[in-house]
């Protein structure tokens, strides 16, 4: 047993939600307007409610009536307006149980007749079925034949092959509004929060760039394709940890290995988010950038960008539309992710990475773990702007 | 930063922008209760509990014309009342007839689907009077189901258009929301629509058929029935769907023209409705000689069986069959009815002639097939006792019958036919 205390020291688990994730609340709103008039002094959730009935209002969906529904009430009702539901729909049918949108790609069968034999959420389409990808359904393999992307169906035929498939997603996110934290973040930052991270609003494109062949068992890479497939875009929340300039220039190595080892962080700190947030690998996103518009990489390794800026930044968005709640958490938690990510790294037995830590070595390069470290090291003892240069000794993190 | 407006308007995303950007150009709002209401719809405001709704009252004399047909054509007997109705209705109706069909704001049902227009017509002293309830806003439906309560009360039968499945559940639901009793619950209720299905599905075939009208020619939709019936075809109606949308329009801008023509086409479905009942119910008070087609005669003697009338029913399903226009299909149904009529009336050689019909049409479906070789064989080997003939019959069955238990069973008749083949035939040298 290598880790005793994960288990027996920790906490009750908790669980995280977003209530006002907008995308769900503006349905629930609707659904709820459908059954039972909100007056219009009414309040609901952490915004406001009138403000979002407002809105849809201009949508045509509600409309504001004057009076009381119940002619009984008394007089001081009168200030009180109704909003009534005014759209033909019967909202609840567009509310998806399992995904935020109701949007979907069926998967069709194509083996014998043609069979529904599944259905993706709008956002997984692309990644788990572009051409070629490998569709496993009741242990049974599916190569995806054909994508139809506007008629949101794919093609399948059954096959037999010893491999899966990952898809390469290239993600790049522009920040909107800082919540909270960073010493230059725009957000109201205080005292406590930690210096190099923020939590906050980000725009999220993503587009599956390639997939790699992966067999089983061994986890080989046995391949890989180029895709171009549609740009998705969604607004999120993210929390993000910045390089500074000064970190980055303080790394003894060159320009490639200091990439590998924002790379692997990325990798390890995914790990630690998803078991401190207690969520899927899926839920979460990682993407490495300057957060600023009109960036544009060079993408050839694996979708990774070949170079990093001179001031890097790691950001772990909710994977969904409107985020799910994750984001101020693990902000609020940056510390024990920045500590356990490096024990991670630190205790991890292999060589030079592996998937349990920054990566598997092909993917991340030879100095990935050490690089990473020492990154890790050096922002904790750079809570501010001063640094000691080229200090080749940095203390080490008590464990 | 971004407003909770703004974002709003990302999540919810589509057609909003044509909305919001429309915003300033839209007329100033006016208020709904302002008189052009009144005078756009040609109504007058009556007032309850502080709340004004508009009601619409029309009347149609004896010598108003429908297409083809004059209202004096569709009126009901002195006494107010069909003697034959109830055969519509599922079980007895009392008289005092009141036709209802509602306008709605969406097709869902539930507590967000508002009933805006109300369209109630009754005969009364030989013309037919409509009484149409509009919800001119929303705070006023309360008063207006209290009106249509009062109207309903009195009413002894409701009669509707897929009023079972829509119009009567909708309504209920409206008056349960408003912890108000609705008259209609309990009350005797034919939606014409099943009976017009029965008579009249297919009589579309030989007319014209309308290319405006989007519904196949099998359809049975009360425009289309009153094409057919009355020779009436609207013009510059208003199609269902955009229905909604002009009483949003309305709500939303207070602009109450486009909805003149709504009310005319609900006005047009409550006469409909009342003719269409009329010609139901005074053909089955002619008789099965009334029938002009095979579909009707059908249609009527599956009326008179429901309604115990085996006499009228056996012989109006006999008109069926005598009919010239009457395909194939239609022929072997209204045979195998006749034969069944027959043998519920204990008259097993009609029944028999009718099931020998069946088997010489030239393209009979296979289940009816099926039937009649069954009841032949079981008619010759236990009435009959005509072993042949039912051995014969057994075989046919056997040729057209894929259900293995029904195989089964016809086999194990087979080789009792057979049995009983041999026994008299070793009879007679038994004797001797």
């Amino acid at each position: 047993m290598r880790n005793p205390s994960y288990f027996f020291d920790a906490s009750p688990e908790h669980a995280l939600i977003n209530p006002d994730n907008l995308h769900i609340l503006v349905d629930h709103v609707k659904c709820a307007a459908f059954e039972l008039p909100f007056t219009t002094s009414e309040e609901y959730g952490r915004h406001n409610l009138q403000e979002v009935l407002g809105v849809l209002e201009e949508g045509g969906f509600v409309h504001r009536a004057a009076g009381s529904m119940d002619s009984q009430r008394a007089e001081g009702a009168h200030e009180d307006g109704v909003w009534q539901w005014t759209n033909e729909s019967y909202p609840a049918d567009a509310v998806s149980l399992r995904s935020i949108s109701s949007d979907n790609f069926v998967v069709v069968d194509t083996t014998h007749d043609a069979d529904v034999i599944g259905e993706t959420s709008f956002n997984s389409g692309p990644s788990t079925l572009h051409e070629k990808a490998i569709y496993i359904v009741e242990a049974a393999l599916y190569q995806v034949e054909k994508l139809d992307f506007e008629g949101r169906k794919a093609y399948v035929r059954q096959i037999d092959c010893d491999y899966y498939t990952d898809a390469i997603t290239y993600t790049k996110v522009t920040v909107l509004d800082t919540f909270a934290g960073g010493a230059s973040g725009s957000g109201g930052s205080t005292q406590q929060d930690p210096p190099h991270s923020c939590h906050g609003e980000v725009h999220v494109s993503s587009r599956v760039v390639g997939f790699k062949k992966i067999k089983f068992y061994t986890n080989e890479n046995v391949g890989s394709g180029e895709l171009d497939l549609p740009e998705q875009e969604m607004h999120t929340t993210a929390y993000w940890l910045t390089i500074p300039r000064e970190v980055m220039a303080a790394l003894p190595y060159a320009a490639d290995d200091r990439r590998d080892g924002v790379v692997g962080l990325s990798f390890a700190m995914r790990q630690v988010a998803q078991l401190l947030l207690m969520c899927d690998r899926h839920d979460i996103g990682i993407s490495i950038g300057s957060g600023e518009q009109g960036e544009q990489p060079d993408l050839t390794r694996m979708g990774q960008p070949v170079t990093v800026s001179d001031e890097p930044r790691i950001f772990v968005y909710d994977n969904y539309p409107g985020g799910v709640g994750f984001s101020e958490p693990l902000f609020r938690m940056d510390e024990e992710l920045r500590r356990r990510t490096h024990d991670l790294i630190a205790g991890c037995e292999c060589q030079s990475g592996c998937p349990t830590c920054v990566g598997p070595v092909g993917n991340t390069g030879p100095m990935a773990k050490r690089v990473a470290l020492r990154i890790l090291e050096l922002l904790h003892s750079t809570p501010s702007t001063a640094l000691t240069a080229g200090a080749d000794a940095a203390p080490a993190l008590s464990a | 930063m971004t407003t909770l407006s703004d974002r709003l308007r990302g999540v919810i995303g589509g057609g909003l922008k044509v909305h919001g950007g429309s915003k300033e150009q839209d007329p100033p709002h006016v208020c709904p209760d302002s008189d052009a209401v009144a005078e756009v719809l040609d109504g007058e405001w009556h007032e309850r509990s502080g709340q004004r709704y508009l009601v619409v009252d029309r009347m149609y004399v004896p010598g108003y014309r429908h297409g083809s047909m004059a209202l004096a054509d569709g009126l009901p007997p002195s006494d107010g009342m069909w003697p034959r109705l109830s055969l519509l209705a599922n079980g007895s109706c009392g008289s005092r007839l009141l036709f209802i069909d509602l306008e709605t704001t969406g097709i869902a049902g539930g507590a967000g689907t508002y009933a805006f227009l109300v369209g109630c017509g009754w005969f009364a002293g030989g013309t037919f009077r409509i009484r149409q309830f509009f919800l001119s806003s929303f705070t006023a439906e309360r008063a207006l189901l209290e009106a249509v309560g009062e109207l309903g009360a009195d009413a002894g039968t409701v009669v509707t258009y897929n009023g079972k499945s829509f119009d009567v559940p909708l309504i209920e639901t409206r008056f349960a929301l408003h912890r108000l009793t609705s008259p209609f619950g309990e009350m005797p209720h034919i939606d014409m629509l099943h009976p017009a299905r029965r008579m009249w599905r297919h009589v579309q075939k030989d007319v014209p058929y309308n290319d405006q009208q989007q519904d196949a020619p099998s359809s049975c939709r009360l425009s289309t029935l009153e094409q057919q019936l009355c020779g009436y075809v609207r013009d510059g109606d208003v199609a269902g769907f955009e229905i909604p949308a002009r009483y949003f329009r309305y709500v939303h801008a207070g602009d109450p023209r486009p909805l003149a023509a709504v009310l005319e086409h609900n006005r047009l479905d409550l006469l409909s409705l009342a003719l269409v009942t009329a010609r139901a119910a005074q053909l089955l008070e002619d008789g099965p000689t009334a029938a002009r087609s095979a579909r009707e005669a059908l249609g009527m003697g599956r009326l008179y069986e429901r309604g115990g009338m085996m006499a009228e029913a056996k012989s109006s399903f006999a008109r069926a069959i005598e009919f010239g226009d009457a395909d194939e299909d239609l022929r072997a149904e209204a045979l195998r009815a006749y034969a069944m009529v027959a043998r519920r009336l204990r008259q097993y050689d009609d029944a028999a002639d009718a099931w020998r019909r069946v088997l010489g049409l030239t393209e009979c479906p296979r289940p009816i097939e099926r039937e009649a070789s069954e009841a032949l064989a079981v008619h010759h080997e236990h009435r009959r006792r005509d072993f042949v003939s039912a051995r014969d019959f057994t075989l046919r069955l056997l040729d057209v019958d894929e259900n293995v238990t029904r195989r089964q069973a016809a086999e194990y008749r087979l080789a009792r036919l057979d049995r009983k083949l041999e026994s008299r035939a070793a009879q007679p040298a038994l004797l001797f």
